[in-house]
């Protein structure tokens, strides 16, 4: 978004650009805008990165719950151990 | 002869816009063109910039007959002041090394004096995206102030004040005074009473010039 405004102001601002000599500078200041963009992308991408752990950590729960709670009954007896396969098996129970 | 024009035909693929134009204008003279909006008068600014290159004919501005060279006779203020996304310094300089006493008779000859020292940045105040953080008058002043840095032979305004109120006009005008003091200038506009001052008006119709 900000590489495109910078490139439709540089569309402006062409005649100005050439008549006062101005490349070097407009250059200088495409170079800072890339590398604030560079900047801003890589913190996004690592900012994404840490939610999507997250998000696979905490879609996990309701299969450690189904372990932790299966597990107990199944030890208590108060539970059969094939419905708690089933359920372990089934494919939506798994996280994606 | 600071402008000489012989000739001069130009046109966008097939649509002729100026057509077998020729101008003499005298250095420290100041000319006005006024014609119709699409009649061709920015076309022939750009050309006297050195922004396009005459299909035929031939264009000498101070002696200059490449568009390089003239380029580098030339100021120009145009209608919609186009900044740079840098600071007022930036503008005014271009990037040129530029002495600060020189950038401050600048803003003093635009009448920017008084509202940078009420900045917090002073001179380095960033003008933002295509001049975003600054009014149209102030957008203005600053292109005023940068092509009086430039200190060029010849000023070329291209409806320089159409797009400003009544007071912000006055206060560009005045600015535009200081800038064309002792240059040959060249106004175009479409509104006659903006080229008041002008020892000269043409007008540009059918993409010829004709006397007024």
């Amino acid at each position: 978004m900000k590489m495109n405004g910078f490139a439709d102001t540089l569309i402006t601002v062409f005649p100005v650009i050439r008549l006062f000599d101005a490349e070097a500078l407009i250059l200088s200041k495409y170079n800072t805008t890339l590398e604030e963009w560079e900047r801003a992308s890589l913190l996004e991408k690592r900012r994404r990165a840490k939610l999507m752990s997250l998000s696979a950590l905490l879609s996990c729960i309701p299969l450690l719950l189904l372990f932790l709670v299966g597990g107990i009954q199944i030890i208590q007896d108060s539970q059969q151990l094939a419905p708690y396969m089933f359920l372990l098996i089934c494919p939506g129970t798994f996280p994606a | 002869m600071s402008i000489y024009i012989e000739n001069l035909t130009f046109a966008y693929g097939k649509n002729l816009v100026l057509n077998n134009i020729n101008l003499a204008v005298e250095t420290g003279e100041s000319i006005g063109i006024i014609g119709m909006s699409g009649s061709g008068k920015s076309t022939l600014m750009k050309l006297l910039a050195g922004l396009y290159s005459a299909q035929r004919g031939i264009i000498e501005v101070h002696g200059a007959c490449t568009p390089k060279d003239i380029r580098k006779n030339v100021a120009m203020v145009m209608q919609n002041a186009m900044l740079f996304p840098a600071s007022i310094r930036e503008n005014i300089t271009c990037g040129h090394p530029m002495s600060d006493e020189k950038i401050w008779q600048a803003c003093e000859a635009a009448q920017l004096t008084g509202w940078i020292s009420l900045l917090p940045d002073k001179l380095d105040t960033f003008v933002g995206e295509r001049g975003g953080k600054v009014s149209g008058g102030q957008a203005q002043r600053i292109a005023i102030a940068r092509a009086i840095a430039k200190d060029a032979p010849v000023v070329l305004l291209d409806e320089a004040t159409s797009a400003l109120d009544d007071d912000t006009c006055n206060a560009v005008l005045s600015a535009l005074k200081r800038l064309t003091k002792g240059k040959t200038v060249v106004s175009v506009s479409h509104r006659p009473e903006a080229l008041t001052g002008c020892s000269r008006i043409l007008r540009l119709e059918g993409g010829r010039l004709y006397n007024v």
